[in-house]
């Protein structure tokens, strides 16, 4: 060992008697300094403007732009410029005969090699180190472990980046080459995560062999054993490689036995990371606070429930306009979206079937392909994809398939779907939505889980008395929310069983209704109807209420539970838009009822209602009362008269009974019937859910009328659905800096460090020189 | 037999496919200093290279000081100093830095690296040099650091590739007794091509001619490898050239100036003896009698002909 650190020790001196590695720790410390005062002043400017802050540490740190996200990214240029001469100097210099003439072994000298990069590269962690101590120092609870994991990361990369230039540098006795082919090999790796990804089997190995992106979750605070043992194996192979190459320098041993001993190491290297890379065999452990790179405790439960194999069998339909997201070379990247899940659940298994079929959500088929047969379009569309139409399943193929699974795509448009199936036989479909994000998230993944280890609500919509309906497209329904498959909050993507409720003639509630939606009833209910929702009532059930102002049915409705609606309609005059347009925000009680409305809260969301109604206990008939959404702090009153609020402006009229006030447009009661707590949402505009008007037309920011369905239902059915995946807030959301202290920051990271350094290197090589 | 401190076994080594040394055989026994000759491309440097540890050589062994280099190459090399052709040198490092650097990859015991280090500064005259850096050393200098670095760990057997290349006279000279001073308690092996060198240091020969070992002997050995038979004879009176052939184991008579001559003979002592005898008696004036000998540099074409051939 004294050895090895002694080839370490000359080969630091050596690195540092050159101006390279003086050269290189100056432009790392100047870069870096100056990315991360730039992330200090975005934070500061954020917190003086008065906007706020949360995460902190992660956005300086870890976020898309994060200092460890720059420095992963930059880094391939810094070491190829270290490892160049580690051994190509010795190699052309002729020193390379001092080594193999004295008692070491071609592994001591690698290892010495290696050991000297890693020390250097401590050095540079170092300088990271410097940043996080500011963070320690300036941030309020700095998120310490979080960042630790990032700079272990860091490390392991440049190890990993060592070990790559060390084997090129022994290949040759240029440096430059050594320089060019390490960035070569980078790339060369970088890029293996795109290589024969269309091959089954193989693209597991070339997935993992790549080497970019592979810091981000640990940058992100997230360790998992497969990246940490990627870096290690990837060091282990290439040291070997470098020994190997040292080996057959001095033996002149034949070509095929040389490479095949290379390919030999290469090859356990890949099963390795094969091995390491399967679901069962990794581990992983979150540093962050919050935690929030794993499922939120919620899902984890869910996740623990699924007991017994299950099987995710992904459909793509070569028309569908999304078939991309689940062809073969798309497959590992497709993979990972559901990697959280398979954390807690490895045993499962994902499968992919191909297929082509008549979608719905492509018509641009149609337009070029006007009365083709299906067969001509997907032979088409395969030859411009250029993808093997064999490999798809034709329509009477896929049928088949779907009739020995007992399933039917078609009900799912034949779009990109996928089939969650357990070993005792549940199904569930797990599908992708028409919005930005596109790809279920966590609430959607753990409602279609859920759904399978409990009885999940079913949600009746009355019908019969002109409510809104859940299916059809006329803006007033309520089509988006309860039953459309591609919206994301669809209560039926939230993990709830939506249908209509006819209750006319002998019908009858049926049990396993869990809540029932009364919407803005057109018409009195007949008795038969009335009693046998009063009977419902009566018995503890739940109930959604949605309302127009002026409704006098709705009106004689609500009365029952002492609630009553202030007469005329609210308005809150505003630039540029009509003022009967309402801004509402969750008040501070609804944190209780749902943890959606604290996240409203926090990010500052809000409810935009168009003509509505004020809600007020009038009387006390046993409930209890939470106010759930009221009017925002701009002035709004209940406007009596009847103006054009296009061309008008409304004006307080106190004489006429309008008065200024902040109203309750949302509002939750609650009562006990027996054993169960009966709870009731009531909401001053039917309209704000509605297909139409879940877009209120208003220009300021953080509408998010959706928002409020989800937190909504989770009240009323006890929390069950839709999952609660809120996360707590982080607490380093303080950031103690002047914008004058930050100044001095900045000089003394970008200017006085750097400065120093170069003097101080200056003078050193200089003397040197002189000797 | 006392233990070799070097012993080379049947040592073949192959580039790719052709052979570069092909079953040499040799022992080293005492101190002093062996050169090594050959021409350009003989396969000298492969076989130093091999005895350094530098090379893997592809059959054969090597034996320092009875530790078998294949086997057990770290014990092996403890014993071996190697300087190459082309200086080992760490340009950025002052000589005494590199020094002791090569003292410790030499695992001199960690209390005696500045006791080794200060030996070897001083035997090679370079102590006043300590604090140099290496690139502001001169060639001779440089040249003694190589030395230095070969003896640093005081190990039995030293190699030496060439070490006077590209010095000057004076330098040459300083070396040269550098060499001998060192190879007073320890083997030296030492390659050259320059004849004169191996005249001046070397007291034992091996010369490798095409991976092959040619000669290896004394360097008297070496002188008389070719025996020209041939005496020089100068004669005051010099008798007619018959007289002269007439006598007995006289084969040959070539005048080289009028009182001069070469005459080639059986290479008899008797026919020598006899010749002073006769020409002392018959009053020729004897002035000179110098028995022939073979130049280096004729030994040296001749063995490299002869592989050749």
């Amino acid at each position: 060992m004294r050895r090895v650190f002694k080839i370490a020790k000359a080969e630091l001196f050596t690195l540092f008697y050159s101006p390279i590695a003086w050269m290189i720790l100056i432009v790392f410390t100047f870069q870096t300094g100056m990315a991360f005062s730039e992330h200090l002043q975005e934070v500061l400017r954020s917190q003086r403007i008065g906007f706020g802050n949360m995460f902190i540490t992660a956005n300086i740190f870890s976020g898309q732009m994060g200092l460890l996200v720059t420095v992963q990214n930059y880094l391939y240029l810094y070491m190829p410029l270290l490892t160049m001469g580690l051994m190509s100097r010795e190699l052309s210099s002729g020193s390379i005969k001092l080594l193999y003439s004295s008692p070491v072994t071609s592994s001591q000298i690698i290892r010495g090699k290696f050991l000297a990069m890693m020390m250097y590269s401590l050095l540079l962690i170092g300088v990271l180190l410097i940043y996080t101590l500011i963070g320690v120092c300036t941030v309020d609870h700095f998120d310490l472990p979080s960042v630790w994991s990032g700079l272990l990361s860091i490390y392991l990369l440049m190890c990993a980046y060592s070990a790559i230039g060390l084997f090129m540098s022994s290949l040759t006795s240029y440096q430059v080459v050594a320089a060019l082919g390490t960035l070569v090999l980078l790339a060369t790796l970088s890029y293996m995560n795109k290589v024969w990804q269309d091959i089954s089997f193989v693209r597991d190995i070339t997935y993992w062999l790549s080497i970019s992106g592979r810091c981000n979750e640990m940058i992100m605070g997230l360790i998992c054993s497969e990246d940490v043992l990627y870096f290690l194996i990837v060091v282990c192979m290439f040291l070997t490689l470098s020994v190997m190459k040292l080996q057959a320098n001095r033996t002149h041993a034949s070509f095929s036995s040389v490479w095949g001993k290379y390919s030999l190491v290469v090859l356990s290297a890949m099963a390795l990371g094969y091995a390491t890379s399967r679901p069962v065999l990794m581990a992983y452990y979150d540093a962050t606070e919050t935690k929030g790179n794993t499922l939120t405790p919620n899902s984890q439960a869910i996740m623990a429930k699924l007991d017994g194999g299950m099987t995710i069998t992904t459909y793509v339909n070569l028309l569908d306009r999304e078939y991309y997201n689940g062809m073969p070379e798309q497959v590992n990247e497709d993979k990972q979206r559901l990697k959280q899940y398979i954390r807690f659940k490895p045993e499962t298994k994902l499968k992919y079937v191909y297929y082509y079929d008549k979608p719905s959500n492509n018509p641009r088929l149609d337009f070029i392909y006007k009365n083709k047969p299906l067969a001509e379009q997907a032979r088409k569309e395969a030859d411009l994809k250029e993808v093997d139409i064999d490999m798809f399943l034709t329509p009477e193929e896929i049928k088949k398939e779907q009739a020995k699974k007992k399933i039917d795509l078609t009900d799912e448009g034949n779009t990109f779907v996928r089939l969650v199936e357990r070993e005792n036989g549940q199904k569930a479909f797990l599908r992708i939505y028409d919005d930005m994000m596109k790809f279920p998230g966590e609430a959607e993944i753990s409602a279609v889980f859920k759904r399978m280890v409990m009885k999940l609500p079913r949600i009746g919509f009355l019908e019969g008395q002109g409510e809104r309906k859940i299916e059809g497209d006329r803006i007033r329904d309520y089509t988006l929310f309860s039953s459309v498959k591609t919206f994301r909050y669809a209560l039926t993507n939230q993990g709830c069983d939506v249908e209509t409720l006819d209750l006319s003639g002998d019908k009858q509630v049926p049990k396993e209704v869990d809540i029932i939606v009364i919407s803005d009833m057109q018409q009195l209910m007949d008795t038969v109807v009335k009693k046998k929702l009063d009977a419902y009532i009566a018995n503890g059930g739940n109930l959604a209420i949605t309302l127009k102002p002026g409704s006098g049915i709705m009106e004689s409705f609500i009365a029952q539970f002492g609630v009553k609606t202030i007469p005329g309609q609210l308005v809150q005059p505003k630039q540029d838009v009509a003022a009967n347009v309402v801004v509402c925000r969750p008040t501070e009680a609804s944190k209780t009822i749902a943890p959606m409305f604290t996240d409203m809260i926090q990010r500052h969301l809000y409810v935009g209602m168009v003509k509505s109604a004020g809600l007020v206990m009038a009387e006390d008939k046993g409930f209890k009362a939470i106010p759930v959404l009221q009017t925002d702090t701009m002035k709004t009153w209940n406007e009596l008269q009847t103006i054009d609020y296009v061309n008008d402006s409304a004006t307080v009229d106190i004489a006429s009974g309008e008065k200024v006030d902040s109203f309750v447009t949302a509002l939750a009661l609650s009562r006990k019937v027996g054993n169960k707590e009966q709870r009731i949402m009531i909401i001053g505009d039917a309209d704000c859910i509605s297909n139409g008007g879940m877009r209120p037309p208003i220009r300021i920011y953080g509408a998010a009328n959706f928002n409020l369905i989800p937190g909504m239902f989770h009240w009323l059915s006890y929390g069950t659905v839709p999952v609660d995946v809120s996360r707590p807030v982080g607490s380093d959301n303080e950031i103690f800096l002047t914008k004058e202290s930050l100044k001095v920051v900045k000089y003394g990271l970008m200017g006085v460090i750097p400065g120093i350094l170069l003097i101080g290197s200056t003078i050193l090589l200089i003397r040197r020189r002189r000797k | 037999m006392e233990n070799a401190i070097v012993k080379v076994e049947n040592l073949s080594h192959r580039y790719n496919s052709q052979w570069a040394v092909r079953d040499i055989n040799f022992e080293i026994h005492s101190q002093g200093v062996v050169g090594l000759l050959g021409s350009n491309g003989a396969g000298k440097s492969t076989t130093m290279n091999i005895i350094c540890g530098v090379l893997k050589q592809t059959k054969g062994d090597v034996l320092v000081n009875g530790v078998n280099l294949k086997d057990d190459p770290v014990e092996a090399k403890r014993n071996i100093g190697f300087m190459p052709q082309k200086l080992p040198l760490y340009q950025d490092f002052t000589v005494e830095e590199y020094l002791t650097y090569c003292a410790d990859l030499r695992m001199v015991e960690k209390t005696q690296v500045k006791k080794s280090v200060q030996q070897a500064l001083e035997r090679c005259g370079v102590a006043h040099f300590r604090e140099r850096l290496l690139r502001n050393l001169s060639g001779g200098y440089q040249q003694r650091v190589g030395i230095a670095q070969a003896i640093v760990h005081n190990p039995r057997f030293v190699v030496l590739d060439e070490p006077t290349n590209g010095l000057d006279p004076n330098q040459i000279v300083e070396v040269r007794n550098l060499i001998k001073e060192i190879a007073q308690d320890r083997s030296v092996l030492l390659s050259t091509h320059i004849l004169t060198e191996v005249q001046a240091t070397c007291k034992e020969i091996k010369m490798i001619e095409e991976g092959q070992m040619v000669f290896s002997g004394t360097i008297e050995m070496f002188d008389n490898y070719i025996e020209p038979n041939t005496l020089i004879i100068s004669l005051d009176m010099p008798p007619a050239n018959d007289e002269l052939l007439k006598l007995e184991g006289i084969r040959s008579i070539e005048q080289v100036a009028p009182t001069r001559f070469r005459l080639g003979y059986d290479g008899e002592k008797k026919t020598v003896q006899q010749l002073a005898e006769i020409s002392v008696g018959k009053g020729w004036g004897l002035m000179e009698l110098i028995i022939e000998k073979s130049s280096l540099d004729a030994v040296f074409a001749r063995l490299s002909k002869k592989n050749n051939k």
